[in-house]
């Protein structure tokens, strides 16, 4: 029997372009409980050890644009906050959700338009001294001097973890 | 257990999150308007009857202080020597305590510091509260009820959800690493940054796999069938938490009102 | 001209089929129909394309997977092409392959509702089939655990349950088996025919399964390279040994049996067996009574002469203070053992195996390696001495190029350039990649991706290795290649520890078989006395090859040998059934 095919107007197919595809919305919930997973695994450094909270929003970033790197960057962040009970209170990790957010989306943009090595040394620029400056309302100049160099430190092993992870993965015809 | 949620019958648990929110809102702005350390000692108080009152275990509390106390301290000395005196209205606060290399310690510098530390710490206390009282199927409830995109609430649900998956995942990653020779998190600073690469690149490769099955799933059930989707429980304000919620509304006006009179001010 | 479909049956007419980052067509014309009420199996090797026809099914292809899509679908009555998979997913239940990835609640109970209240049942309504779901699965009384807290079993009942509680009029559950002991493949199963026969379901199913197919399914599709190659009744199936050989499924060991009686002219087409009761029915028929004589174990290979690889001494182990994962184990390898380590879901096998190379260390006791207390010893540093192979390879594979995957573990270890790539050459070579050396691993398949795992861990030489499940999900072929290398391994002198499920695999290539039943070894010996302890195995939910149980019931007869292979069983009975047609 030959097949009769279904008017092409009669169709319902949605391709996902859509930005709240459901893939979309799948990788940025793995995303965000990796993100949770990473703050738990520690880094040894010159200044205390180092979560690896920041990659994963970094690499989603750059892999799969600014709006799914900033959302994965905002919610892992509360996410990490809200697993461990709010340590530093809640408004305190909304400010820094947001600003998180920004920076991913900064490094984004600065990657793809100027080069990915220049995006991650505005990247780290932004997430060490000028967070730790942004925080100078609430805690003071106390606290910026005292998470100055810590701060920079963990955003530089959090960006260069993500972009190798990013330069190996696209080798491949994965992403 | 995965997130700091404590279950039980007090008084605190019962509100509606709403209820519990506006009171949060309403103790962190307070902590805000005053720059006297006396008032937002007040609300410390406050907040420390209630977290007791809701049973939750003193050694949780211990945990989240204890990483907050050199913070605090280096708060303490260095708005102390930092906070220009001109900016104090009284002159008892513009006195001087003491000098380190002629910068001075103004009294009025430590007392300020102290309500900032006070207020991180208000801000965290409350926090608590929140968190150990509500269930998070409530707050996800909330983000609903203020009009966030309901993608999000479903995002924080499913990434806590696979917090221990990936987890496990990660432990697993690890171990297959190590029964070939990696030595993980050993070595010297550099070193040990290139062996946790070794673990994130299987973890993020694994985790896009699996976030196709994810997405692949949430269609199998009818993920974005309907414009809207029933919520088994949904939150609901009762009587005690109109009440209490004006009670709050009242808080927050007489604070303001006392500020307008000058009143906590340094 | 159009024929009428019913509710909850299944039509697939497919011109053709192709993913779109794929040269060539999975599915070049697909045609079958699947009426109400039926239980269909679908089966056939590897790539085959069974989980590509089960996403057909529901409009996944071509909603969520793009691709070169020709034909129609038609899932109880609707054209796939017209709805979204949300709206299919009403009707048609799809449960795929990995549970994990199929859990959204963070209880039991949420998860069971997040389906129907996508579909916006009433919160009554939603009560009711969230309760009645759980209780299908039989997982009463679990609404409020966390899932997180669940066995494999349980996770993969969870699934059902999930895509149960939207009431759909066909099930299709892609290979829900793979992970699971043989008693939790039983009672999945059984389940599903319950189901079956309860309500109106409709039932798709794929697997490797043998036996349960043959007992379970109403009919067989078997697919092979995009082609539906055969279709109809499973025992029709299952007696043409040749056939389902060549479509890469094992068959059942008793048609095995049949088939060799066949070939001797013994026993015509249709009356191969497909079940241990014809078998004995035939053999009651033909021989009254064996004549041959006990001539003791086939394999008899001794080696408790060699020197002692492994030891352990009174290991104990817990992963939390109160239950214990090992309890007071003392056992000894062998040099040159080949040995299997069964029991079933949560027995300790993976714990006692990741005690021997110290990625865990035991709460008591003390582990020898070649003598050695490893202790003090790191797991890295043991690598080379004891190889662990992991049943999913994607947990270790983080290079650009399959090279330098297996280069990694010799970086450690100050070898020259020359024995390093001799080194790594030979161990592809082995497993049969030598071809991918300039390949991304990643974009290597499941099957190519489990040889370069196994690649990287011989690449250390080590002479000691312990493999855990490596079969699982494979077919029929791709098992026999995986013990095929381990035999050779085995040939060359490795003392070999396989975790398995698969006792027809433990029967025939393991000198020696060791029983974990609640963190304690229960049964230690060659298979040839294991696997005839038939209490003591059902204790721990064992059940033996085919054949074991067979010669157990041809004990009367006056059979009086113990064999653990069908080929064993099969030439005592062709020897018998000849000296029978001498004396006649
Ligand atoms: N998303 C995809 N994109 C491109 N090719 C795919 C995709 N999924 C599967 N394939 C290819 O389609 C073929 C059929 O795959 P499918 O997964 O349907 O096989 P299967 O019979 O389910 O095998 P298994 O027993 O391994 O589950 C394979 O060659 C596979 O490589
Ligand atoms: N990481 C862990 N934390 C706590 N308990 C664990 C952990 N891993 C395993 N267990 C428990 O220890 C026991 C033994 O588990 P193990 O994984 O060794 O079983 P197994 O015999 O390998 O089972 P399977 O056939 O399912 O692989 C089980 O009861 C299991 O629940
Ligand atoms: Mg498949
Ligand atoms: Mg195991």
């Amino acid at each position: 029997m030959a097949i009769v095919p279904i008017p092409p107007e009669e169709i319902n197919i949605d391709y996902q372009k859509i930005f709240w595809s459901s893939k979309r919305i799948a990788r940025m919930a793995i995303f965000i409980a990796l993100s949770s997973v990473g703050a738990m695994i520690k880094v040894p450094s010159p200044t205390g050890t180092v979560a690896l909270d920041a990659a994963f929003a970094f690499f989603s970033a750059i892999t799969f644009g600014w709006r799914e790197g900033a959302i994965v960057a905002a919610l892992g962040h509360m996410l990490t906050a809200l697993t461990t009970g709010f340590p530093l209170s809640f408004p305190i990790h909304l400010y820094i959700a947001v600003q998180m957010s920004v920076w991913v989306s900064a490094f984004e943009f600065v990657a793809k338009k100027i080069h990915l090595w220049v995006g991650a040394l505005v990247a780290v620029f932004l997430n060490g001294p000028v967070s730790s400056l942004l925080v100078m309302p609430i805690g003071g100049v106390g606290l910026t001097t005292a998470l100055i160099i810590p701060l920079t430190i963990a955003a530089s092993i959090n960006i260069f973890i993500a972009i190798t992870a990013y330069l190996i993965i696209s080798k491949s015809k994965m992403v | 257990m995965l997130i700091e949620y404590y279950p039980s019958e007090s008084y605190v648990h019962k509100l509606d999150v709403r209820t519990k929110a506006l009171g949060f809102l309403v103790f962190t702005i307070i902590s805000f308007v005053f720059l006297s350390p006396v008032i937002n000692l007040l609300i410390v108080l406050c907040a420390c009857v209630i977290l007791f009152t809701i049973g939750t275990p003193s050694t949780g509390i211990k945990k989240i202080i204890k990483p907050l106390l050199p913070i605090f301290i280096l708060m303490l000395l260095i708005t102390g020597f930092t906070y220009p005196a001109s900016n104090f209205i009284s002159e008892e606060n513009q006195r001087t305590l003491f000098s380190l290399w002629s910068i001075p310690f103004t009294l009025g510098g430590f007392l300020y510091g102290i309500t900032l530390v006070l207020r991180i710490l208000i801000m965290v206390i409350t926090s608590t509260i929140v968190t150990y009282t509500t269930p998070i199927e409530d707050i996800l409830q909330l983000l609903k009820k203020i009009k966030i995109p309901h993608q999000f609430a479903f995002i924080i649900a499913t990434g806590i959800r696979f917090i221990p998956t990936m987890q496990k995942k990660s432990e697993m990653i690890q171990e297959a690493q190590k029964a070939r020779g990696a030595e993980i998190g050993t070595g010297g600073f550099i070193k040990s940054i290139g062996s946790y690469i070794t673990v994130l690149i299987p973890l993020i490769v694994d985790s896009l796999r699996m976030s196709d099955n994810l997405a692949i799933a949430m269609l199998n059930r009818g993920f974005g069938a309907m414009k809207t989707t029933t919520d088994l429980n949904e939150i609901k304000m009762r009587g005690r938490d109109y009440l209490i919620c004006f009670g709050e509304v009242i808080l927050i006006a007489f604070a303001f009102w006392l500020r307008s009179k000058n009143i906590g001010v340094l | 001209m159009f024929e009428v479909l019913e509710r909850g049956s299944l039509k697939v007419d497919l011109l053709r089929f192709k993913y779109k980052n794929c040269l060539t067509d999975i599915f070049s014309s697909l045609n079958f129909k699947i009426e109400k009420g039926e239980f269909i199996g679908l089966m056939g090797r590897t790539g085959a394309g069974k989980t590509t026809t089960m996403m057909l099914l529901n409009g996944l292809i071509p909603h969520f997977l793009e691709g070169d899509f020709e034909g129609n679908v038609i899932a109880n009555t609707m054209n796939t092409q017209r709805y979204r998979v949300q709206t299919m997913a009403r009707f048609i239940g799809l449960v795929l392959q990995d549970p994990e990835t199929q859990i959204f609640g963070i209880t039991v109970e949420q998860d069971v509702a997040f389906g129907p209240s996508n579909l916006a049942f009433e919160k009554e309504k939603i009560r009711k089939v969230v309760g009645k779901s759980l209780k299908a699965v039989g997982l009463e009384g679990y609404e409020k655990r966390m899932t997180s807290e669940l066995s494999g079993g349980e996770k993969q009942r969870l699934a059902i349950a999930g895509v149960l509680a939207m009431e759909p009029e066909i099930l299709v559950l892609d290979e829900p088996t793979s992970e699971l002991d043989p008693a939790g493949k039983e009672e999945i199963y059984k389940l599903l025919s319950g189901l079956k026969k309860k309500g109106d379901v409709t039932i798709l199913i794929s697997g490797h399964d043998t036996e349960e197919m043959l007992e379970y399914a109403d009919r067989i599709i078997v697919l092979d390279n995009g082609q539906k190659i055969w279709e109809g009744r499973p025992t029709v199936l299952f007696k043409n040994v040749v056939l389902t050989k060549k479509i890469g499924i094992r068959p059942p060991e008793v048609a095995e049996i049949g088939n060799c009686l066949k070939e001797c002219g013994l026993l015509d087409q249709d009356s191969v067996f497909t079940n241990r009761n014809e078998f004995l029915q035939f053999t009651k028929n033909n021989l009254s009574s064996f004549k041959t004589s006990d001539n003791g174990s086939g394999k008899g290979h001794s080696v408790s002469n060699d020197s002692i690889a492994i030891e352990t001494k009174d290991l104990s182990f817990n992963y939390q203070q109160k239950k214990s994962a090992l309890n007071e184990l003392n056992i000894k390898i062998h040099k040159g053992e080949f040995v299997a380590l069964i029991g079933k879901n949560g027995a300790g096998k993976t714990t006692f195996s990741k005690q021997l190379n110290g990625l865990l260390r035991p709460t008591k006791g003390t582990v020898f390696i070649n003598g050695n207390d490893i202790s003090q010893l790191t797991t890295a540093q043991l690598s080379k001495e004891v190889g662990y192979v992991f049943q999913n390879p994607d947990h270790q594979i983080f290079s650009a190029t399959v090279y330098e995957e297996v280069e990694f573990g010799l970086k450690k270890m100050n070898l020259s350039e020359k024995i390093r790539s001799t080194r790594i050459n030979s161990a592809l070579e082995f497993v049969g990649l030598e071809k991918f050396t300039k390949r991304h691993p990643f974009t290597l398949g499941k099957g190519e991706r489990q040889k370069l795992a196994f690649a990287t861990v011989l690449v250390m030489e080590p002479k000691i290795l312990i493999i855990d499940e490596p079969t699982t999900g494979q077919d029929w072929d791709g098992t026999n290649k995986m013990m095929r290398m381990l035999d050779k391994l085995h040939m060359k002198g490795h003392t070999i520890l396989m975790i398995t499920h698969n006792m027809i695999l433990a029967a025939e290539y393991a000198d020696r078989v060791i029983v974990f039943s609640n963190s304690k070894v229960l049964l230690d010996g060659p298979p040839e006395k294991v696997f005839y302890e038939s209490e003591i195995l059902k204790s721990a939910s064992i059940t033996a090859p085919d054949c074991v149980i067979l010669a157990a019931e041809l004990r009367d007869t006056g059979y009086k040998n113990y064999p653990v292979t069908i080929n064993k069983l099969q030439n005592d009975l062709l020897e018998q059934l000849a000296w029978k047609g001498n004396v006649n």
